[in-house]
Parts: structure tokens; C-alpha cells; sequence
């Protein structure tokens, strides 16, 4: 309230500070708004990167689009190819990971169950649950 | 006027992101590969990251404590579980642990129910054929087969104040068939005591839905057996009710180009083969895993007889691509 009174009489000039100081914070209140924007939308991405998780603990996170082969401590190889992530070969008997289609979509994932070996790309699918 | 307007805009513009981070839940998941040979995942929607880690971990180490319990083929160190108890309950009555003597019971009165075709006393048969998987050999011949039959009776198994005797000293337990459900439900408690509401647990084909995802119902998808992994031959929508599923597609072995379950019929003394799978709608998820094992191994109508007592409803899928359902078992149009 006093400085409220106190600046009234001072005029033009003030006001434009007044102005001035607005602009700095609603600046910065945008700035502030498209980070966490930007912060929002890199958690929400999905397609794009996919995890490998070894009994549990995370392996390593990769870039779907760029093809490589990962070798996952000797016990399988995966495959990136043409923004598609596959099983390539693996050490565990039955082979079920490696028959498993390609995957790339948000929340599809490829398991090798014997050695523990799970990959997934991030975020919903069109279904929570499949049996 | 002007400078303590546009403030107060700037400020609730500001606490109105804070609040939204700060209260707004988030979708996790996590899977694992560790327990009952099978694949068992958690999606839930937490506050944070570490809210859904600590109450995940605690979940998954509940899951492997009745791992181990359940187990039939190893023991470990401190504790009986059904290994152990395989090995000395011929001889002698054991105590047990009241996770094993809950489930037992459990088991007991559906093998009753169902005139055993829900029968967790039948390890000397099943264990036969879980050899022939692992050994990638033949079948079973008619001896074996026959031989471990006259040892597969769940009367021969007595089980009073907490303590477990065989009378017939060659029983050996199984309970493969409704362990996974009964797990399910408890991690499913663990979960809620660690503040996470909002969850839907898949252990292998035994799914808990709690509570609601934000923008809607959880929505399970049936596979097709003829095209596994992602497509999907219904989909339906859960809020209540477990959903259990056994089908011979989820866990199989093939020999001599035919595909066997691994649910096996103690009547045929084979693989049962009436149905490509049968899922079943039940409040208690021990209750659906015992149900679908059993049902897998009848006709639709006494399965229907069984679901009406608990229940329970249930949508059975034949190998010709024809399916039958209960009125009360809602699938999307
Ligand atoms: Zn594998």
C-alpha cells in the first residue's frame, strides 16, 4: 500500500517502469511455461526411443531411429533397423524373443523371459494389459 | 491498479503450474521376469518416479517371497516351502506356513468342487510332462502315465491345523494353476499400503485392475491365438473384476508338429485340447486362476454350472476361431 500512494504522483515515468518490469516478468513467465512444456513433452515422447532393462535394472536407453546392434552382456543382440527394434539372436533355448515381431509402437515390448531381458518402447498402448 | 493485477495474473499462472506438477499423477511401468515363470508387469499411476519404485520393489519382493513358497522344483535356505514339503510329508506331517496352507485350502475345495479336474495333488503327473518339456524329449509313455496316476489323488492329502500329511506317500503338489492369482491379489494389497491406488497388475495372464486410470477404464486386449503379440481377438474394459486367462498359446510346447497346453487334463492324462483359451471374470484373482485352469478342462456346460456359484463369468475360445460367452462377460463391439 505505501508504495502504491508513494508512486502515483511521480507520473509518465513510472509508469513506463512499471511497464518495463511487467514485460521482464511475463517473459519470464513464458520462458518459464515453454521449458516446462518442453520438459513435459520429452517425458510424454513415445516412438522414438525404446529401453532395454536386464532383471530389472536398466541397460540402456536408444534411439529408435538410428540402426545399430547392441550387445547385451553376451546374452542376446538387439537389432535396430529402419526405426524397428527386434531381437536378433539370443542364447536362451526356446528362441521366443527372437521369433517376436519388431516392435516400434509405444508400449510394445519384446521379453526374453529366461534370460531376463526386456525390451520396451515407453508410453501407452492401445491396451494396458494383453493375455 | 494495473501493476498488482498483472501480478496476481502472473501469480496464479505460476501456482497453478506448481499445483499441476505437484498433484497431477503420472504413468509408470515396470516388468518382470523373475517370478512363476512368467512375465509379470505393473503400470500404475504415481505421484513420482520414486513413489512408484518403492512401492513396485516392495510389490515384486512380495512376488518373490511366494516364489519361492510355491516353488515344487527347488528349496532354498530358512524357509519349507512346497519343494520341501513334497520331500517330507509322505513320511511325516509338516507344519506350514500360512501362505501355502490359505492356498492349499483354496486348492482343496475347488479339486472338490470340480471333481478334480482342479487337482493341485497331481505333481506326479504334471511333473512328467514338465520333464518332457524341459528335456525337449518325447511324450510320456502309457506306463509313466499310468503309473503316476494311481498318485494323483487329492484325498490322499490331509491338511489339519496347519499341519500337512500324505497318506498316499507318493503325492507330490502342484499348485502352477493357482498360485499366479493368488500373487497377483497380494501384490495387488502391497500395492495400496504403499499409497498407490490406481494400478493394474499382469502376472502372466492373471490381471488385477484397481482403481481407474485419469482419462478412463483399463482396457485389456484378448490375443488372437493365430497372430500373438499385438493383435488382438477382443478387447473389453475392466474396473472390479480380475481377469484371468488360460490359454495354450501362453505357455505351449510342440512336438511332432502338434501343439500341446500346459494344462494337463487328469481324466485324459494328456494336454487338455477343448479350447485355445478360456478367460474368466472374477472378483478374487486366486479364485479366477483356479476357475479357468478347471474350466479349460471342461465343458462349457458344467463350466457355466461352476462360474454360476462363484459368480463368476467367463468367455471360452475354441481352436476353430468360434467362441462362447456368459451374459455377463462384456466385450467392445
Ligand atoms: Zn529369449
Amino acid at each position: 500500500m505505501p508504495t502504491e500512494a508513494m508512486r502515483k504522483p511521480t507520473g509518465s515515468r513510472s509508469m513506463n517502469r512499471t511497464a518495463v518490469s511487467d514485460l521482464i516478468l511475463v517473459s519470464a513467465v513464458v520462458i518459464i511455461a515453454l521449458v516446462l512444456l518442453v520438459v513435459f513433452s520429452i517425458n510424454r515422447a513415445d516412438g522414438s526411443v525404446f529401453e532395454i532393462t536386464v532383471n530389472g535394472k536398466v541397460y540402456g536407453t536408444y534411439d529408435l531411429n538410428k540402426d545399430t546392434e547392441i550387445d547385451v552382456y553376451g546374452l542376446c543382440v538387439v537389432c535396430v533397423k529402419d526405426g524397428e527394434v527386434f531381437m536378433k539372436s539370443s542364447t536362451c533355448k526356446g528362441k521366443d524373443c527372437v521369433h517376436s515381431k519388431p516392435i516400434s509402437k509405444s508400449g510394445q515390448t519384446i521379453i526374453c523371459l529366461p534370460n531376463g531381458v526386456v525390451i520396451r518402447v515407453p508410453g501407452e498402448s492401445e491396451v494396458d494389459a494383453a493375455i | 491498479m494495473k501493476k498488482p493485477l498483472s501480478l496476481l495474473f502472473i501469480v496464479i499462472i505460476i501456482s497453478s503450474f506448481l499445483t499441476s506438477c505437484g498433484q497431477s499423477l503420472s504413468r509408470y511401468s515396470v516388468t518382470y521376469t523373475d517370478v512363476f515363470d512368467t512375465v509379470t508387469n505393473i503400470t500404475a499411476y504415481a505421484k513420482s518416479q520414486t513413489e512408484f519404485d518403492k512401492a513396485a520393489t516392495a510389490a515384486h519382493n512380495e512376488l518373490l517371497r511366494l516364489h519361492k513358497l510355491y516353488d515344487i522344483y527347488n528349496e532354498y535356505d530358512g524357509i519349507i516351502n512346497l519343494a520341501t514339503l513334497n520331500r517330507l510329508c509322505g513320511a511325516s506331517e509338516q507344519k506350514v506356513d500360512k501362505d501355502i496352507e490359505y492356498l492349499l485350502k483354496t486348492g482343496l475345495s475347488y479339486a472338490e468342487k470340480t471333481d478334480g479336474k482342479l487337482n493341485i495333488a497331481a505333481g506326479a503327473l504334471t511333473g512328467l510332462w514338465h520333464d518332457c518339456i524341459k528335456n525337449g524329449g518325447g511324450l510320456p509313455s502309457d506306463e509313466e502315465l499310468y503309473e503316476a496316476k494311481k498318485h494323483i489323488s487329492y484325498k490322499s492329502v490331509r491338511l489339519e491345523n496347519g499341519a500337512l500329511f500324505f497318506e498316499d506317500p507318493d503325492i507330490k503338489l502342484d499348485v502352477g494353476a493357482i498360485a499366479k492369482g493368488y500373487a497377483a491379489d497380494r501384490a495387488a494389497s502391497v500395492l495400496v499400503s504403499n499409497g498407490i491406488n490406481d494400478f493394474l497388475i499382469n502376472a502372466g495372464g492373471n490381471v488385477v485392475p484397481h482403481g481407474k486410470k485419469p482419462d478412463g477404464e483399463w482396457k485389456i486386449g484378448i490375443q488372437d491365438p493365430d497372430k500373438p503379440g499385438g493383435q488382438y481377438r477382443f478387447k473389453m474394459a475392466v474396473s472390479d473384476r480380475s481377469v484371468v486367462t488360460s490359454g495354450s498359446y501362453e505357455r505351449f510346447f510342440t512336438y511332432g508338429g502338434k501343439t500341446y497346453s500346459h494344462i494337463i487334463d487328469t481324466d485324459t492324462l494328456y494336454p487338455a485340447d477343448r479350447y485355445v483359451s478360456v478367460t474368466v471374470l472374477c472378483v478374487d484373482s486366486a479364485d479366477g486362476d483356479a476357475l479357468s485352469t478347471a474350466l479349460f478342462c471342461m465343458s462349457v456346460q458344467d463350466g457355466k454350472a461352476l462360474l454360476k456359484e462363484k459368480g463368476a463369468d467367463a468367455l471360452w475360445i475354441y481352436a476353430d476361431g468360434g467362441y462362447e460367452k456368459t451374459d455377463g462377460f462384456k466385450i467392445d463391439e
